[in-house]
């Protein structure tokens, strides 16, 4: 335990003491809020050209208004955006317009409106990305509807307390979602999507160098007549999960920071101020972090344990890469509700799994039984794979060539060998 | 020099249980035997010669001794146990050294072959690493006393490779000497030391000796084997061609120099000898006939 944490303190200080690590620490985090900074703005573009109305003449509107409240006339009056609106009789067939296609927008005033002063925005998924707001045009019906009633209390209604609640039919049509439900569903996938993605895209690459140091730079005997070769693996893995926790942290106050000025000071749509994480799908997501993330190490010291030099090593850790990252070429695939047998199979499959996974909690439909086998296939091959390169690693700790006795690497231990 | 190595025999005789014992070791690498059946053993506090030319398997043999090699058969061990680093036990010899008496396992120094160091890591954080690793109890102090009697005390700061070859090896040295090893073993450690250097080395060697430390050393230096060593081991062809104390395997060989008889073991002056041969003519045409392994 203490040469472990020896180990540990050794690589963890040698590194944090580089220029290089704080650099990287510093350049992700910057172009992630600078992509993220692009996306809003693309996003706030298309806002505003829905409100300036170019983009909502091509959208047809419709809308269900069951206490008869908008005024006719003011259909006439307003601009040419709102002229096609189509008039339903009943809200299930707005729906079902919506869900046909018929219709990409549809506004439905319930009964209770002038209590509630609510109304609900039914989409289709691909007309309503989360930057979207499609709330312009009804607001302008109402606002002149309010105007044209004398009662000052009704007018201040409109301006002040309405509520708008947007409401996502998924691809299956049978599950309307509430747009703020779905944030919070889809936040905690993201986010270990994105957490996922950066662990392996920076720290595989550091694990492997990490590991192949010895064994490049000929230290191996030296190091390990000091400790075991278990110790010594260990004790890398362990220091990467600090340097981990370093790039995570810097990662994450700069966005904390952003989300709280955000709030405070920015006019952001009421369905992102209260996002409430869902304890479950937070939970799911730190599992799949954590077991991926330990599949990806597992990967990376089979590998090391395998190559000579630290570019080998590199070159062979971006092949891991693939399979990991290929699931993203599906991802039409996984946004289906309906069964699709290679979506399983992507799912169990430990090289697969880790981004399958996410992207299957991301679009609201992973099965319970599907995670938990993920899941296991992810821990269980882990496991296998420490358990085996950990062997191949002592064995192979100074061979400094490519050559390779596979047959003697993974043979039984004589019991006179450590 | 004389009256000090018959000190040490007399030291070596009296303790029955070796210390290092090797039995029947083989090993093979890719099919070819490197490794036949070797056995030996060193007493304890005694400094043994492993000797053998280019290629005979000596560094190999040290490897698997250390763990780092897996034998094909055949046992290694260390005071009765495979050695394993930092392994807590009961020492099966009685500890009679004047190493520090309260040390509960057997430390090893083992100064390899392939000389490697954390190239980006300063001397003095390169030692304290080690040294903590090796449990030293004032790593700080033993650190500077260390580096200023081999002359590097200004490079406490210097990265490693700024250093020059030699200095890394006193580095080396220093974390392989650290906390007084039970069993040091040095893997031709004068190979690339300028004479003074080299009289350090000995000194060094001369005073862990003097401390109870049993030495293996691997040299191609005959002086220095005649001059330090109690016992030779011989290694040609994967078995032992020679064992025993320096005095008996020259009578055996009647011949007066270890050079003369590392020379006659590996065939100098014989008919199969290359020696004979000119080296540096006709290096450019193909051979005529195909030649053994030696
Ligand atoms: N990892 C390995 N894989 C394959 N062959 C090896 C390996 N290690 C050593 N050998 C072979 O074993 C033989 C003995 O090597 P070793 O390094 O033990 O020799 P040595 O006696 O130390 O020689 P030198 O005096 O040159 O240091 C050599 O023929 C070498 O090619
Ligand atoms: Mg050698």
């Amino acid at each position: 335990m203490r040469n472990i944490f020896l180990v540990t303190q050794f690589e963890v200080i040698r590194s944090i003491k580089k220029l290089s690590f704080w650099l990287m620490a510093i350049i992700i985090p910057i172009f992630l809020i600078a992509y993220i900074f692009a996306a809003a703005l693309v996003g706030y573009n298309t806002e505003e050209s829905l409100s300036s109305g170019t983009k909502t003449v091509d959208l047809r509107l419709g809308i269900y208004d069951a206490p008869q409240y908008l005024e006719i006339y003011s259909f006439e009056n307003e601009r040419k955006e709102v002229q096609n609106l189509q008039q339903f009789d009943s809200e299930e067939q707005g729906i079902e317009a919506v869900k046909n296609r018929e219709l990409d927008v549809l506004y439905v005033i319930p009964d209770n409106f002038v209590d509630s002063h609510k109304v609900s925005i039914y989409t289709k998924p691909d007309h309503n990305s989360l930057f979207d707001d499609y709330s312009h045009p009804i607001s302008t019906l109402l606002d002149a509807t309010a105007k044209s009633h004398v009662d000052q209390t009704d007018y201040n209604v409109i301006k002040k307390d309405l509520n708008y609640t947007p409401v996502v039919l998924d691809a299956d049509d049978d599950h309307v979602v509430d747009q703020s439900e779905r944030i919070s569903e889809v936040i905690a996938p993201a986010i270990g999507l994105g957490v996922f993605y950066i662990l392996i895209v920076v720290f595989s690459n550091r694990l492997t160098v990490s590991m192949v140091e010895e064994k490049e730079n000929r230290i191996s005997e030296l190091i390990l007549t000091s400790v075991t070769p278990r110790q010594l693996i260990a004790g890398k893995i362990l220091s990467l999960l600090i340097l981990c926790l370093i790039q995570l942290t810097v990662l994450v106050v700069p966005f904390l920071v952003i989300y709280f000025y955000a709030i405070t000071n920015a006019d952001i749509p009421a369905e992102y101020r209260n996002i409430s994480l869902d304890p479950i799908s937070l939970l799911q997501s730190l599992t799949l972090v954590v077991a991926s993330y330990f599949f990806v190490v597992a990967c990376c010291v089979l590998i090391s344990s395998l190559v000579p030099t630290a570019k080998d090593a590199s070159s062979f850790s971006a092949v891991i890469f693939i399979p990991v990252l290929a699931p993203i070429f599906f991802i039409s695939l996984f946004a289906s509700k309906t069964p699709i047998l290679l979506v399983d199979i992507l799912c169990i499959c430990p090289f697969t799994a880790p981004v399958s996974l996410f992207l299957r909690q991301l679009f609201g439909h992973l099965p319970l039984t599907t995670y938990y086998i993920g899941l296991s296939t992810l821990i269980i091959s882990s496991i296998i794979i420490i358990y085996y390169a950990a062997k191949i690693f002592h064995r192979n700790a100074l061979n400094t060539s490519r050559k390779l006795d596979l047959k003697k690497l993974l043979s039984e231990r004589r019991e006179t060998w450590q | 020099m004389r009256a000090q190595k018959s000190t040490k025999t007399a030291k070596t005789t009296d303790t029955a249980t070796p210390f290092v014992k090797v039995e029947n070791f083989g090993i093979t690498f890719a099919g070819k035997t490197i490794i036949r059946d070797l056995s030996f053993e060193v007493q304890k506090g005694e400094i043994f010669g492993l000797l053998g030319s280019n290629g005979s398997g000596k560094t190999t043999t040290i490897r698997a001794l250390l763990g780092l090699y897996e034998p094909d058969q055949g046992s290694l061990t260390i005071d009765g146990a495979p050695f394993s680093p930092n392994t807590k036990r009961p020492r099966a010899t009685s500890s009679q050294t004047a190493n520090s008496p309260q040390k509960t396992h057997i430390t090893v120094g083992y100064l390899p072959e392939e000389r490697g160091l954390y190239k980006k890591e300063t001397v003095y954080d390169t030692m304290l690493y080690f040294a903590k690793l090796k449990r030293l109890k004032k790593p700080k102090i033993w650190i500077k006393n260390y580096l200023s009697r081999v002359g590097l005390a200004d490079n406490l700061k210097s990265k490693v490779d700024q250093l020059s070859q030699g200095m890394q090896q006193k580095v080396q040295l220093g974390i392989t000497i650290m906390n007084n090893p039970d069993l040091l073993i040095l893997d031709e450690p004068t190979k690339g030391f300028d004479p003074v250097n080299r009289r350090l080395l000995m000194q060094i060697i001369h005073e862990l000796h003097e401390k109870g430390t049993t030495i293996i050393l691997i040299t191609h230096y005959m002086d220095e084997v005649e001059r330090l060593c109690d016992h030779i081991l011989l290694l040609k062809d994967g078995i032992a061609h020679a064992y025993g104390t320096v005095k008996d395997v020259k009578s055996d060989f009647d011949l007066p120099t270890l050079d003369d008889i590392f020379l006659r073991v590996y065939g100098a002056n014989t008919e199969h000898n290359h020696n004979f041969e000119r080296i540096t003519d006709n290096l450019d045409q193909a051979p005529q006939k195909p030649k053994g392994d030696y």
